[in-house]
């Protein structure tokens, strides 16, 4: 993931609208983009996209998250399958990722790295 | 006085009726037949081969006339009714007997329809429907040389080809374009008549009879087209008539036949009428098989139980002189069928089938009809066949894969006629486990196979017998796994048993046919000794062996208060135990001076006596009953030889067995000086075509009447069948049961007969367990043990015997106390050698369980499905689990029971750890039990445990990140990411109004409606955001969320009950309303179902339910532990008669145990499976409260049933939780663009 020098930081919600160690979706630019926050772990937020890739419905915001071996990941509802919400890499086929966005708190506002 | 049946009619209708009646009522009626014809009844199918002389007049009468005054029937011969009075309810015959009916059965059968030309009464015109026909028949064909037939039906040509045997010159004269025009197409009937041809019979088709013609005899007969035939005999065959004349007298309605309803009781009640002579709707009857289902339905009903008579497609299986037809269905070609032909010429063979949207209508087959069984059934299924279409000529090996999912291997593919015949008399347990062998068997494809089973139902656990009492059904006993037989070409021919076995022609000979044999398998088992004492034979005398001496026991009970048992072994226990559940006060009477005399010495049997004195059951030993004669406070006294007596209302004999060798003594088969059929090593008997397996068979002078050593025959007698042989030494006929709640063991030489062995024992009677050991002289090996009260040392003693161990130094250590806190030596598994039985029901090795877990077996359950071990009596699950483990963990596999990477704990232990604790967060129990951030296991499993324990809303903050995304939703996921939503629906009870407004609802937000399964409506297709509209609106309508997305209660499926149904005998509706909303939110490891049925027709379908419950008369029946869906499992029997209040405390208790225990997700039925100690352990804590669990789950469970509240009633009543429910967060746009449904039978589905 490189920095794009176009790009800038969005404000996408409020810290409120997310539900800890919990998802939710956000609509950015006709992108689904589902946003994760895990208090208190070394990163707080994750974003990745809402599209999975296995069933092609728009729900990994409304999937399980949690850790493998150390790596925030989040189950996909329909079929289960895991992706690491820092790469977005899946775990059990990695020739399939999710998209990720660089996405940070500043304050009580969620910001999210756009081109 | 007896009620009075009166029988019109002798033919083999009331034979039929009369041997089951009497087997299975006997005494209860007071019985009078009229039959026209001299004799007993006789089997008229076999009129054919007799009249061919290709069978003895002998075996064709059925029921002699010495039989009828055995049974105390009043037989009246040559003397037909002629006149039914009634006004006085009474008959007039034509030797002027006036006899009194309660009941009168009219069987009068049906009449040669006579042929209307001139000429029919010359002598010498005959029709072909009795013996004495047969008779003349013969007599003229001996004198006479041309015969015609008038008829080409089936009882014409029958008739024809036994003329032609006879050596006559015959002529078929046959109006129709071909023969058997009923029952064949023209292409089989063509062959058939090409066959017959080439035999020497010439026919006339198309061919009508102008005149028979003769002085005073027959000489010929004139066809219409002119032609004379010659004719010195001629027999009339073109139908039959009902015989009605006497009915139609007595005001009884009358149309071609006698009117019957499905009762087969005529318009007058107390007169029935069956057979041939009857009608119902618009049938008349011909053929065998629906008149025994009608004698089937008369005497049931005739006993007080309504059976209702059902008309059911017959096929048509003929013989004519050699030649095989079958047919079923209906044979027209129409616009709407389409046919398939196949034909052999040079095998002369023939088939064609009807199909009518794929599904079978019609077959005829010509030649090899073995798989006309298996069209049959496919027309009667309605099955869609249009996956095997291509190959559905060829039969059932080449179809069964692509019909039946569960292909069990049918192993032959060859469809030519060489097949080898094998015949198995007897459908008992040994006799069901020969079939089951054998057709594992590599040999099994060479034979067809019939079974020959005397009762009406297949093979059923004997052994369980008594659990008929405590509320299991024939289904919960029957042994036969669904469509077992029928995969694998087994013919099982119920209520036929073998009358006759022929071993000059190798046929087994039945009352419906002849069955030829290449190899005759006998498992006919062993009848009740019933002593022979004066008085034995009273109405409420019984024996105690098959599931109809059962019901008569039932009935008999309803009007009795003591019963008494004669016979204190094994079985007489188990009948006293069952006296006891019907409510008797139940007494034993032992000859000898204990209890089980074989298995027992003189204390252990003292010990059984008086623990089982102490459950109310009088155990009288050292009696000998000498006369059952009238009583004064009962119904029978019973004199004892020592002057003493006792009353009692009803005596079951329990005395012992005796082989049933009837059939094999009439065939001169070598049998035991005291009865047993001969056998060596491979079960063969004197003849070598046949076997002779189980209670029937004497081996090296033994009979065997354990189920063990009759499962080894089994074995044995398939092994060498199929041409492996192997050899039966013997079996070990060691024991371990319950009887009455009181363990027994006995192993081996129980009683120190071996010279030279001594004896340890043990007998505490404050305990009341009672041990004792025989060894050998040398003290190095165990002999004999004699275990009462408690049998935790079964398994290692037995072991120890089996196989010979070397016993420790001091051998009486095995059976002492620990008294110092030092267990006794058990037997690891590791101590016992390869050749070690484990299971002997299966006779499972120690060495095969080790096979099976290198083979990939990776559990007790696993291996219990390759081996089979612990699927008999199930005595051995614990060694069987203890074996496993310890070479499971010798093989390094460690049983990972961790959770998942965050939890090293069981589901179990999470579940004792947040009780305890009082742990309510999740991270709570992180911090303080786990690591990391947790998962998608552990996460829903900790919310599902606080649930459980706590039952907080599933939505509150700490708690709404642990729940699935159906929990966190409130309404299930489907593929496209919307969700469907049902509403609570409890018991399946909705009115009007609230149906309205589920359509309503469904209509505004176009969402695509389904009935469910679990009595509900579904409705899909609803997005993320308009889940809180829905509920806002279903909520308003009354409605509550139905937890259609939990791990939770579900529904409770229910039928109407007494309410409306006239069969119902409690209000099933009610109580499934009641426990629905008891148990409705109850979070569990899994989701549950619950189902009430307002009687046994279970509509409900409760057996196959987490928690099931029936009503009956007494109350309610509790099942659990059942399951539908992917592994189907039949509930568990658990407790029965229970009132309402005991019945939730029981469920409360079961639930609350298995969310207790439970892994995550593991349902009920699994749950049960992995138990250890199963359904008993189960019916300990929950009955009997050995855990001391019972108060504790109870108030529980008060707990989650006094917070409920509805999570969608809540949620919507909270700003912060609906925030939720918003597809994006950031836009006021909700809808996702990319949920796109179209349209399919006018509703939406996903693109």
């Amino acid at each position: 993931m490189t920095t794009n020098p176009k790009a800038s930081w969005t404000k996408v919600c409020g810290k409120d609208d997310l539900v800890p160690h919990s998802g939710v979706a956000a609509l950015i630019q006709n992108q689904q983009v589902a946003l994760f926050y895990i208090p208190g772990f070394e990163e707080e937020v994750f974003a990745v996209g809402n599209h999975d890739p296995f069933s092609g419905a728009n729900i990994i915001a409304r999937g399980l998250i949690g850790d493998r071996q150390g790596e925030p990941m989040v189950a996909s509802p329909l079929y289960k399958q895991h992706f690491s919400l820092k790469s977005g890499l899946c775990f059990e086929d990695n020739e399939v990722n999710l998209p990720v966005w660089p996405i940070r708190l500043k304050g009580h506002v969620v910001e999210i790295l756009q081109s | 006085m007896k009620h009075r049946l009166v029988i019109i009619g002798n033919g083999m209708a009331t034979g039929r009726l009369l041997q089951q009646l009497t087997e299975r009522a006997p005494d209860l009626f007071d019985i009078t037949v009229f039959g026209e014809e001299p004799g007993g009844s006789y089997n008229r199918v076999l009129l054919s081969p007799l009249l061919g002389n290709e069978l003895k007049r002998d075996k064709v009468v059925t029921l002699r006339p010495e039989w009828y005054a055995e049974q105390g029937i009043a037989l009246y011969c040559n003397d037909p009714v002629i006149q039914i009075d009634r006004t006085h309810k009474q008959v007039i015959s034509q030797q002027h007997k006036h006899i009194y009916y309660d009941t009168l059965i009219i069987a009068t059968g049906s009449h040669p329809l006579p042929i209307p030309v001139p000429g029919r009464t010359l002598t010498g015109v005959m029709s072909f429907r009795t013996l004495r026909d047969v008779e003349q028949m013969q007599q003229l064909a001996a004198k006479h040389s041309h015969a015609v037939v008038i008829g080409g039906g089936f009882l014409g040509l029958e008739a024809a080809e036994g003329l032609r045997l006879l050596g006559m010159d015959v002529t078929v004269v046959h109006r129709g374009e071909f023969l058997l025009n009923k029952q064949l197409d023209q292409s089989a009937a063509d062959l058939l008549l090409g066959s017959l041809k080439s035999r020497g019979i010439q026919f006339r088709l198309n061919a009508e009879t102008e005149a028979i013609e003769g002085q005073q005899r027959v000489a010929s007969v004139l066809l219409r087209s002119g032609e004379t035939l010659p004719a010195d005999i001629v027999i009339t065959a073109i139908g039959v008539l009902p015989n009605t004349a006497l009915a139609q007298e007595a005001g009884l309605a009358v149309e071609r036949g006698i009117l019957v309803n499905d009762r087969m009781q005529t318009s007058d009640p107390d007169i029935f009428a069956f057979g041939e002579c009857c009608q119902f709707d618009a049938f008349t009857y011909g053929l065998v098989a629906p008149i025994w289902q009608q004698a089937e339905t008369l005497i049931s009903n005739l006993l007080g139980h309504p059976l209702r008579y059902q008309e059911e497609a017959v096929a048509t299986q003929l013989k004519i002189s050699g030649i095989e037809l079958f047919s079923c269905g209906d044979l027209r070609d129409t616009e709407e069928t389409d046919t398939l032909i196949y034909r052999d010429i040079k095998l002369n063979e023939y088939r064609k089938l009807w199909l009518k949207d794929n599904r079978l209508v019609g077959a005829v087959l010509y030649g090899d009809v073995r798989e006309g069984q298996w069209y049959f059934e496919q027309l009667k299924a309605h099955n869609d066949l249009s996956a095997c279409r291509q190959q559905l000529l060829f039969g059932s090996p080449f179809c069964a894969q692509h019909i039946q999912t569960q292909n069990m291997g049918i192993a032959s593919m060859t469809t030519n006629s060489s097949k080898r015949q094998l015949v198995v008399v007897g459908n008992g347990m040994v006799g069901h486990h020969f079939i089951e062998n054998f057709v594992a068997s590599e040999a099994a494809g060479d034979y067809e196979i019939h079974v020959l089973a005397e009762e009406s139902r297949g093979a059923y656990d004997r052994v369980h017998l008594s659990e008929y009492f405590g509320g299991s059904s024939y289904q919960d006993l029957c042994l036969i796994e669904d469509n077992f037989y029928e995969q694998h070409g087994v013919q099982l021919h119920l209520s036929e048993g073998a009358t006759q076995i022929d071993r000059d022609t190798k046929q087994v000979i039945t009352e419906q046919g002849v069955y030829p044999y290449d190899t005759l398998v006998l498992a006919t088992g062993s009848y009740p000794f019933v002593p022979p004492i004066p008085g034995n034979d009273g109405e409420a005398c019984f024996v105690y062996r098959t599931l109809e001496d059962l019901d008569k026991i039932q009935i008999c009970a309803e009007s009795s208060d003591v019963g008494v048992v004669i016979g204190g072994g094994l079985l007489g226990l188990e009948a006293a135990n069952a006296l006891k559940s019907l409510g008797l006060k139940a007494h034993v009477v032992e000859f000898a001076p204990r209890l089980m005399p074989v298995q027992l010495d003189q204390d252990g049997g003292a010990l059984l006596k008086s623990k089982i004195e102490s459950l109310d059951v009088d155990v009288h030993c050292n009696k000998a009953t000498t006369e059952i004669v009238a009583g004064e406070t009962h119904r029978y006294r019973m004199n004892f030889s020592d002057g003493s007596y006792l009353e009692t209302d009803l005596i079951l004999f329990s005395a012992g067995i005796r082989p049933q060798d009837t059939l094999a003594r009439g065939c001169d088969l070598a049998v035991g000086e005291r009865g047993g059929i001969t056998v060596d090593d491979q079960c063969r008997t004197s003849d070598k075509n046949i076997y002779a397996i189980g209670e029937c068979a004497l081996w090296n002078n033994q009979i065997f009447g354990l189920v063990a050593p009759g499962y080894t025959m089994a074995k044995t007698a398939a092994a060498a069948i199929g041409g492996t042989e192997q050899a039966f030494t013997g079996a070990d006929m060691s024991t371990k049961l319950k009887l009455l709640g009181v363990d027994v063991g006995s192993i081996g030489d129980a009683h120190g007969k071996t010279p030279g062995s001594i004896s340890y024992r043990y007998l505490d009677e404050d305990e009341q367990v009672y041990y004792r050991i025989v060894v050998s002289e040398d003290r190095s090996t165990l002999l004999g043990a004699v275990l009462v009260g408690d049998n935790s040392k079964y398994d290692t003693l037995l072991q120890y015997a089996l196989n010979g161990i070397e016993l420790p130094d001091k051998p009486q250590s095995l059976i002492l106390p620990s008294l110092d806190g030092a267990a006794a030596p058990a037997l690891g598994p590791d101590a016992l050698p390869d050749e070690a039985t484990i299971c002997s029901c299966l006779n499972v090795t120690k060495g095969q369980i080790c096979y099976a877990i290198d083979a990939g077996a990776n559990s007790a359950a696993d291996v219990k499905d390759a081996t089979k071990a612990a699927s008999g009596c199930g005595g051995c699950a614990a060694m069987l689990k203890s074996v496993v483990d310890n070479e499971l963990s010798k093989r390094g596999v460690e049983v990972d029971t961790a959770l998942c990477e965050h939890f090293s704990y069981t589901r179990e232990e999470l579940y004792h750890i947040i009780r305890v604790e009082g742990i309510r967060s999740f991270s709570d129990l992180l911090d303080k039990h786990g690591k990391g951030l947790g998962c998608e296991i552990c996460k829903p499993a900790a919310g599902s445990i606080l649930a459980s324990c706590w039952n907080e809303h599933i939505q509150e903050k700490p708690l709404v990140s642990l729940q699935d995304t159906n929990d966190t939703f409130m309404a299930n996921m489907q593929k496209n990411g919307t969700y469907s939503i049902v509403p609570r629906v409890a018991g399946g009870e909705i009115t009007p109004d609230k149906l309205i407004v589920l359509g309503q609802v469904a209509k505004r937000y176009n969402l695509y409606t389904k009935i469910t399964g679990g009595q509900r409506v579904d409705l899909f297709g609803a997005q993320l955001h308009e889940l809180p509209l829905i509920w806002k609106e279903l909520v308003d309508a009354g409605f509550e969320t139905g937890h259609a997305y939990g791990k939770s209660l579900r529904t409770v499926k229910s039928c109407v009950g007494s309410t409306w149904c006239r069969y119902g005998v409690n209000d099933s509706t009610g109580m499934a309303i009641q426990l629905e909303n008891r148990y409705k939110g109850l979070r569990a490891p899994h989701k549950i179902k619950f189902a009430v049925s307002g009687c046994t027709r279970e509509c409900a379908e409760a057996q196959s339910k987490d928690i099931g419950v029936i009503a009956t008369e007494n109350g309610w029946n509790l099942y659990v532990c059942g399951n539908g869906g992917m592994k189907p499992r039949h509930a568990d029997l658990f407790a029965t008669d229970l009132d309402d209040q005991t019945l939730i405390r029981y469920i409360d208790r079961v639930l609350m145990f298995y969310i207790k225990t439970a892994d995550r997700l593991q349902r009920t039925s699994v749950w049960m499976d992995n138990l250890e100690g199963g359904l008993d352990y189960l019916k300990e804590v929950v009955i009997d409260d050995k855990l001391e669990l019972a108060d504790e789950l109870e108030a529980q469970m008060q707990h989650v049933v006094g917070t409920y509240q509805c999570e969608w009633r809540s949620t919507l009543e909270d700003e912060e939780k609906l925030k939720r429910f918003r597809t994006f967060v950031n836009t006021d746009e909700q809808v996702d663009p990319q949920i796109v449904h179209i349209i399919e039978r006018d509703q939406i589905r996903p693109l």
